[in-house]
């Protein structure tokens, strides 16, 4: 059961824990290591509904720790019974796969929990591949031990299966765990294209706006002097007309909302800012009036950087998608850092032609007001809140707006879960 | 009710003030007094007299500080949480998703715009007049740990559910979702209105429409509903019928 646990970072409830014993318990009755197969179908089905259906991943976990301690225990108890004390070993070697695998995880440190999220992907045809095996290892090291049973001088061959076993399953966790890396390493390259990307963007962004005010700047240095002119004349009409065409001129423009960018530099994590800065020229594209407040710098979001801007970019999809059919589509967005105490409050406001949206549903899987696989957006969002104790939403849509507010807040200052 | 005004221009404080002198006499409306102050100090100090629910109408930059409109707001909530509050500024100072969230203010007016300039100012009254004949609501479901402060109309709240971590509870309202860390035990034992029907969900019984027996689902409206726990289903019909009959 501890190795259950450390593996698949999975707690086991109170009656899971006790029921375990007596289900376990029944499998002495079958014959022989009946007990494993009970404990393996006990493993499989407490881990299904945590694993969210995910068969291949529950039933990987399961034939993983099963498959790990009978090994393990039956080559102690191999090597127990050359040695002469053999009774009392058999009590010392009980916690000793457990220590084993404990030792494994660390030493090799795979990351479990991105099965979990790319499940979808390669991950299940590879967990079927392993799980066939290991059920196969686990078939032959029980029909070892039932002919063991049938004759006693078995045992050289049930070493030389136990040392196959052994090996094939080493060989299996270390491929498990370079994939692991790999698809990580994979995951973090496509991040960093995207910024890029998204930099190059931004920066195109901020020279055009420079280009803008450079014009402007020169345009005014010329008004200046035919009001210089105007003046020495003491020509009121024309000062008139000319103030008034730099008004009609440069008032509107100046408050552009393109303008707006340069509140992005208020945003201190350049992940961060090239998503917004990308999500903000797309809605601008669209035409979509976007503003953005950053009044004081942004700094840390408290939370692992992935799942944040995860998060961020569904609310900033959804929002520019509901804004498709709207008249006048507004995107609004703030960022709030508050010191005492630490906090980052983001809010996401949105005109939306949904007036009769229930909110209530949106976070339900396949629920969407949406096609395609979009609709699985706030769903995603809901996983990843709970996960993280340190994240609040609150979601309100009223009279045609839509608002997501996103709190973090430092994970020591949140009671003990 | 009372208008306060921070504005450090005299000129455009003055403005103001007849343009606010004029909308008050349109609009017929009685018992307003406008008070008007160039630093925030002494807008305070004439506060001290003033009952709550007024109308506030702050410049942001005050002299060489930058911030002082912003910071008077912070302070004027904590004294009158209900009054109605409008920033006067410049464009370039305009943040009013920030400053909804912080005070809860109501419009950023342009200075420069003088259409918008009337049209904010003149709604401004309006609402803070219309605020002026609510009820204040002080049946409220309020929550306070050292996590949440929460503070919600009862007649607003649909059920409260537990979420993937403990400790972390989803109250869900008619138009708006918002978690917080609370307990749903204890937040059943707050209100007889609160009921827990299921493992996971308290719910208000003042809300509950239609209880769907066979299926175990209790209704709020068409399509909001949670279900009810087996052994609960014969309880809540009671208190259901002991609320509603």
């Amino acid at each position: 059961m501890l190795i259950y646990q450390q593996t698949s970072g999975l707690k086991l409830r109170l009656w899971q824990l006790l029921s375990f014993i007596p289900l376990a318990g029944l499998g002495l009755w079958l014959p022989d290591y009946g007990i494993y197969l009970m404990a393996l179908v006990l493993f499989y089905l407490y881990g299904l509904p945590a694993f969210k259906d995910r068969q291949y991943l529950a039933l990987f976990f399961s034939l993983y720790t099963v498959s790990f301690f009978s090994l393990i225990g039956n080559i102690l108890d191999s090597l127990a019974a050359l040695a002469p004390i053999y009774n009392i070993l058999e009590f010392i070697i009980i916690p000793v796969p457990v220590l084993l695998n404990l030792v494994f995880l660390k030493v090799a440190n795979p990351n479990f929990r991105l099965l979990h999220a790319a499940y979808e992907l390669p991950v299940k045809a590879m967990l079927q591949v392993i799980n066939s095996v290991l059920a196969l290892l686990l078939v032959a090291e029980f029909s070892s031990y039932f002919l063991q049973a049938l004759d006693r001088d078995f045992s050289a061959l049930r070493y030389v299966i136990s040392g196959i076993f052994f090996a094939v399953m080493a060989l299996l966790l270390l491929y498990i765990t370079m994939k692991i890396r790999l698809m990580q390493a994979d995951q973090i390259k496509e991040l960093r294209r995207a910024q890029l990307a998204q930099l190059t963007t931004y920066t195109q962004q901020i020279e055009g706006m420079y280009n803008e005010i450079h014009e402007v700047r020169h345009d005014l240095g010329n008004v200046l002097v035919s009001l210089q002119d105007s003046i020495a004349n003491q020509d009121l009409p024309a000062i008139t007309q000319i103030y008034n065409n730099v008004i009609a001129k440069y008032g509107q423009p100046l408050q552009n909302s393109k303008f707006n960018l340069t509140h992005l530099s208020n945003l201190k994590i350049p992940a961060l800012k090239s998503l917004l800065s990308a999500k903000i020229i797309s809605a601008l594209g669209l035409n979509i009036a976007t503003s953005v407040e950053i009044e004081a710098p942004v700094v840390d979001c408290y939370v692992e950087l992935v799942d944040y801007l995860r998060i961020l970019s569904i609310f900033l999809d959804n929002a520019i998608e509901a804004n498709a059919s709207v008249a006048d589509p507004q995107l609004n967005i703030a960022f709030i850092a508050y010191d005492q105490p630490q906090q980052l409050v983001v809010i996401i406001d949105n005109t939306t032609d949904q007036t009769d949206l229930n909110i209530n549903q949106i976070f339900k899987p396949k629920v969407s007001t949406k096609t395609g696989d979009h609709g699985l957006g706030l769903a995603i969002v809901k996983e990843l809140l709970d996960r993280h104790p340190n994240l609040m939403l609150q979601t309100t849509c009223q009279d045609g707006r839509f608002r997501q507010v996103l709190t973090s807040t430092p994970l020591g200052g949140i009671p003990s879960l | 009710m009372n208008i306060f005004i921070l504005e450090d221009d005299i000129l455009q404080q003055q403005k103001l003030k007849r343009l606010l002198d004029q909308f008050v006499a349109d609009l017929k409306a009685t018992k307003v007094q406008i008070k008007t102050s160039d630093r925030p100090q002494r807008l305070l100090a004439q506060m001290a007299t003033a009952p709550i629910n007024n109308l506030y109408f702050l410049d942001i930059t005050i002299g060489a500080q930058k911030k002082a409109g912003l910071e008077l707001a912070e302070q004027i909530r904590q004294l009158d949480p209900y009054g109605t509050i409008s920033f006067v500024t410049t464009y370039s100072e305009f943040l009013p998703l920030t400053y909804d969230y912080k005070v809860a203010a109501l419009h950023f007016i342009p200075k420069d715009d003088p259409q918008k300039y009337h049209d904010q100012v003149l709604d401004s009254l309006k609402t803070a007049l219309a605020h002026q004949q609510l009820p204040l609501a002080d049946d409220t479901f309020s929550l306070k740990n050292n996590y949440t402060n929460l503070q919600v109309p009862y007649e607003e709240i649909l059920y409260f559910e537990t979420t993937g971590l403990n400790h972390k509870v989803n109250l869900v309202m008619r138009h708006k979702r918002c978690e917080f860390f609370g307990s749903l035990k204890a937040i059943a034992a707050m209100d007889p209105r609160l009921f827990r029907c299921h493992q996971s969900f308290v719910i208000n019984l003042e809300n509950v429409t239609a209880l769907d027996h066979h299926e175990r689902l209790v209704y709020f409206g068409a399509d909001t509903y949670c279900l009810v726990a087996r052994n609960k289903i014969r309880e809540l019909q009671q208190r259901l019928g002991a609320l509603h009959g």
